[in-house]
């Protein structure tokens, strides 16, 4: 009798396994790839480890919710990809999830011809209605993302809707130059999602505790392993849709292990140890990793002045919870005389030197410095001059007492704190310095560095800050900003999310920023973006410091590498291989 | 009747009192401490390190603060002593940015070193306001003894003014220490029984709150605008609230060993009461331990303030103590291209290794069995 019973435990047992695989494999073996892209790069050797580092841990892996790039960066293009995707090299479209598009006529509809037979890595084909319900999830109110605001269009959210199977539809109001751009919207799986979002539970899909077997995309890579702290472990996702020139499926790189080093040290010795492949290079390490190039085996690229940015942020919300004990900051930071000051201390010469070790341009502009479509190079400048700094102190009713300390028309000692993210050296030398200038006109300034999720939330949900050193991830269509400059954005940092303009200067910004969009010549934009970053730098809600420049060392046994200012080394991932 | 005793005990004490000057322990303490080769060159350097920290102004050429722009990451100026025409008086060449962190040296004029240099001003003590320097040089030659670091401060003032934090933070720390271990410790011993039972499971209580976590929490719980060195002395006080514990069990074990001796039970028959055997009679006998584990902690303090700082919990910039400044070396291009900036490290070590010198003569001369050797 028991042997019976142990007999039929052990048959249920095995038939269930059995029903459950033939189940698995039923879902995604019949879906044929009809749409591959096919590898232009040289032919290369599938396998190997890639080894590189990150800066910090992610948030969340749920990429419409995530809003730095210490998240962003484990999941966007690598686990999740667009309907189109901008080239590393020339920044120019290209098509990723979508093979083909077509624009109408008068620019409003946008036809998109998806790859047929895109499968996600769990197997389940990838079609249309994966990008209609990403789309229904972005224009969801509940769900706190950034990209909402950039889709708009004339304040309306694009309708859009499923052709067929295999194509999808955006309809805009009005013709919306950067509207494509907005196309590069990552696009997660509705499979694994819908239920949850249904049940108002997105924003907690996919946060870092979730089994990385749940998360699924259609990229080159999924998720392996998450150790808060120590790595994050990617896989080749065998089911990706790149083919290299023999026809075998991409990326060559079987695992990607992401060395977790909040330490930009750290990060260089293991490159120097020759445990990772590749590395970005601070200015002040240059000259020593170029002596060792040879004997390293690696080769040192200068690919010039990047998007990404170094700004002060003054905190001019009237809702930040500290004014009820200290109201005055708040009139400190709206008084622009106040904050033209420290624009003119700036030593943005002395931040290029000490900071970034040579390798850096000042930036003036809210438009990065390789953008040189929308750039605006006659925007008002405030060079270094501690004199003019005074002479806007006086002009804001301002004092010295004979101490040298600045006092406000109240006589209050101006005090304010300023931080920036810890374990970035490059700021936290701006910092200093930035902080050294405003003592020498007699501020007392309390400057530290904190732990970046610390400070991020600060900046977006407690608003709590005074002062924040801090970068933005800049890029090629100034619309992208949309979630930063327009008053109602959940980045515009000194006073997020308002419900009217505050001010008549954000209120033009927020008119500029629809007509630049709406515009369709290239001319037309570039007078509306002119006129937003003469605003920015008239008013200065952010005081731009100085740009790095990108500098790379990578390994010579890394193939097919190309590294940009915009793309990095790891834009095109999928046709990196070991040698 | 009660009065009639109380006369009696003053008359002992009296007693006491002119034996004492006649035999000293602490000159005997003093003369076998003489002996100690080591232990004197070691106090020595603590005590010049003392003096010089608290002068750190009148000796330091420049303010700690000052940052010359152009001349970041500068060697050493190279002092010369000699010239053309044999031994001159001292003087240094103006040197000029070439290239990122390169300096050339302008042989054109010759700044002789001052004495007595009037410069930038600083506070003497906390007291006095003045703006003589021992040392210095006319602008714009720079007078870099160590170098300067990567904002153009001059790095041996800094390591003067730094001094001051990781020479005295330790001293706090001593303090609470050893006032609550003392306290605490004497009453646990002396009284036994429930109440010693009770405080030695509390300090044991407090002794297994994890420190680093504490200092994790602590860092992030205080606020940003106190100024840094107040949040280090917070840090390093409450730290020392948590390291009490250690030293009471110490104590009081060593007041359970005496608690029965003669001299204690007479007092008891006497009737002095608890309070005054305790301070005057029981504790005192743990003097000996007390100065030895002090001066053998306080080299820990600097370097835990030197780890602090690392970890960036410690002293912030702009202000200066050996474990940020050192902190700030930490890179290799700054090491192998800049290795003054190491200086702090040395003075880290020298520091720790002189305290501790000291700590070891102290315990030899102070050790009540080591009487034979004298």
């Amino acid at each position: 009798m028991k042997k019976l019973t142990v007999f039929s435990l052990i048959l249920i047992f095995v038939l269930s396994f059995a029903l459950t695989s033939v189940v698995v494999y039923g879902a995604g073996d019949d879906v044929e790839l009809l749409d591959p892209e096919v590898s232009q790069k040289p032919q290369g050797k599938h396998g190997g480890t890639l080894i590189t580092t990150l800066l910090g841990d992610p948030k969340t892996f749920n990429t419409i919710i995530a809003q730095e790039t210490s998240s962003t960066d484990i999941t966007d293009g690598f686990v999740f990809e667009g309907l189109v995707d901008r080239h590393g090299v020339t920044t120019e479209f290209m098509p990723e999830l979508a093979r083909d598009w077509e624009i109408s006529e008068d620019g409003t509809v946008y036809t998109f011809y998806l790859r047929r037979g895109v499968q996600w890595s769990d197997g389940v084909e990838f079609t249309a209605d994966d990008v209609v319900f990403t789309f229904d999830v972005i224009k969801d109110e509940e769900v706190p993302t950034s990209t909402r605001d950039v889709m708009m269009v004339d304040g309306e959210f694009p309708e859009y809707r499923k052709v067929d199977k295999y194509t999808f539809e955006v309809e805009i109001p009005k013709p919306f130059a950067p509207f494509l751009n907005n196309m590069t919207t990552f696009i997660i799986p509705k499979h694994k999602l819908y239920d949850a979002w249904k049940a108002g539970n997105f924003n907690n899909m996919w946060g870092i505790d979730t089994d990385p077997q749940e998360i699924v995309g259609t990229g080159p890579f999924t998720i392996g392993e998450y150790k808060p702290g120590e790595r994050v472990v990617m896989l080749r996702n065998a089911n990706h849709w790149r083919r290299d020139p023999q026809g075998r499926p991409i990326p060559y790189i079987i695992r990607w292990v992401r060395v977790i080093s909040e330490s930009q040290e750290t990060q260089a010795l293991l490159f120097e140890n020759g445990q990772t492949h590749f590395l970005g290079v601070r200015g002040i390490d240059y000259k020593r990793f170029a002596e060792d190039a040879e004997k390293g085996n690696y080769k040192m690229i200068n690919a010039g002045p990047t998007f990404s940015t170094n700004f002060l942020v003054f905190n001019m919300n009237p809702r930040n919870p500290k004014l009820e004990e200290q109201p005055w900051k708040y009139e400190w930071f709206t008084n622009l005389h106040f904050r033209r000051a420290v624009a003119y201390s700036m030593d943005k010469n002395t931040m290029i030197d000490q900071a970034l070790a040579g390798f850096g341009e000042p930036q003036w502009s809210p438009v990065s410095a390789p953008n040189k479509v929308y750039l605006n190079e006659e925007v008002k400048k405030y060079p270094y001059s501690l004199e003019d700094a005074k002479e806007e102190l006086r002009q804001g009713g301002f004092t010295w007492n004979d101490q040298g300390q600045l006092l406000d028309k109240d006589g209050r000692r101006v005090e304010f704190n300023m931080v920036t993210n810890a374990g970035n050296t490059v700021r936290e030398q701006i910092l200093n310095i930035v902080a050294a200038e405003l003592r020498e006109l007699g501020m007392k300034i309390n400057s530290t560095p904190i732990e970046f999720n610390k400070l991020v939330n600060q900046l977006l949900s407690e608003w709590d800050f005074d002062t924040i050193l801090i970068g933005l991830t800049g890029g090629v269509e100034p619309h992208s900003g949309s979630n930063v400059w327009p008053s109602h954005g959940h980045l515009h940092m000194w006073n997020p999310v308002q419900e009217e303009p505050a001010t008549e200067w954000e209120a033009r910004i927020d008119e500029l920023f629809e007509l630049g969009a709406t515009a369709t010549k290239v001319e037309d934009r570039v007078k509306y973006y002119n006129e937003f970053q003469e605003i920015i730098a008239e008013k200065i809600p952010i005081i731009y410091t100085v740009t790095p420049n990108s500098l790379f060392a990578v390994r010579n046994t890394l193939k097919n590498v190309e590294p940009t200012a915009y793309g990095g080394v790891t834009w095109n991932i999928h046709e990196l291989y070991i040698d | 009747m009660q009065k009639l005793d109380k006369n009696i005990k003053d008359d002992i004490d009296k007693k006491q009192t002119v034996k004492d000057k006649e035999y000293s322990i602490w000159l005997d303490t003093w003369k076998r401490m003489r002996r100690h080769k080591m232990a004197m060159i070691g106090g020595t350097i603590v005590l010049i390190l003392y003096i010089v920290v608290i002068f750190a102004g009148f000796l330091s050429p420049y303010n700690p603060y000052k940052g010359f722009k152009k001349h970041f990451f500068h060697p050493p100026t190279k002092i010369h002593f000699f010239d053309e025409d044999g031994l001159t008086w001292p003087y240094v060449y103006e040197t000029k940015s070439v290239d990122w962190a390169e300096y050339e040296v302008i042989k054109d004029k010759k700044y002789p070193i001052k004495f007595f240099h009037r410069g930038q001003e600083y506070v003497l003590m906390g007291l006095f306001k003045s703006d003589l320097h021992l040392i210095g040089v006319d602008q714009p030659a720079h007078l870099f003894f160590m170098g300067s670091d990567n904002y153009g401060r001059d790095l041996f003032t800094r390591i003067l003014y730094g001094g001051r934090v990781s020479m005295f933070i330790g001293f706090v720390a001593i303090f609470i220490t050893t006032v609550i271990g003392m306290i605490v410790g004497g009453i646990a011993g002396y009284y036994g029984g429930w109440v010693d039972n009770l405080l030695m499971r509390f300090a044991e209580v407090i002794m297994s709150i994890p420190g680093f976590y504490l200092l994790l929490a602590l860092a992030a719980v205080l606020p940003i605008d106190i100024s840094s060195t107040m949040r280090f002395f917070l840090i390093i006080s409450i730290l020392s609230f948590r390291g009490w514990a250690g030293m009471a069990r110490v104590i009081r074990g060593m007041v359970l060993s005496i608690r029965n001796e003669d001299y204690i039970l007479a007092a008891q028959a006497i009737g002095a009461k608890d309070k005054r055997i305790i301070t005057k009679h029981v504790l005192p006998t743990t003097t000996t331990y007390v100065i030895v584990r002090a001066t053998v902690s306080i080299p820990s303090y600097i370097i835990m303030e030197s780890g602090l700082s690392f970890l960036g919990l410690g002293i912030q910039e702009p202000n200066a103590s050996w474990g940020n400044m050192l902190s700030a070396a930490q890179n290799v291009t700054k090491i192998t291209n800049f290795p003054w900036l190491l200086i702090p490290g040395f003075m880290i070590f020298f520091a720790v290794l002189s305290y501790n010198l000291l700590g070891d003569g102290l315990r030899d001369a102070l050790d009540p069995k080591a009487t034979e050797d004298y």
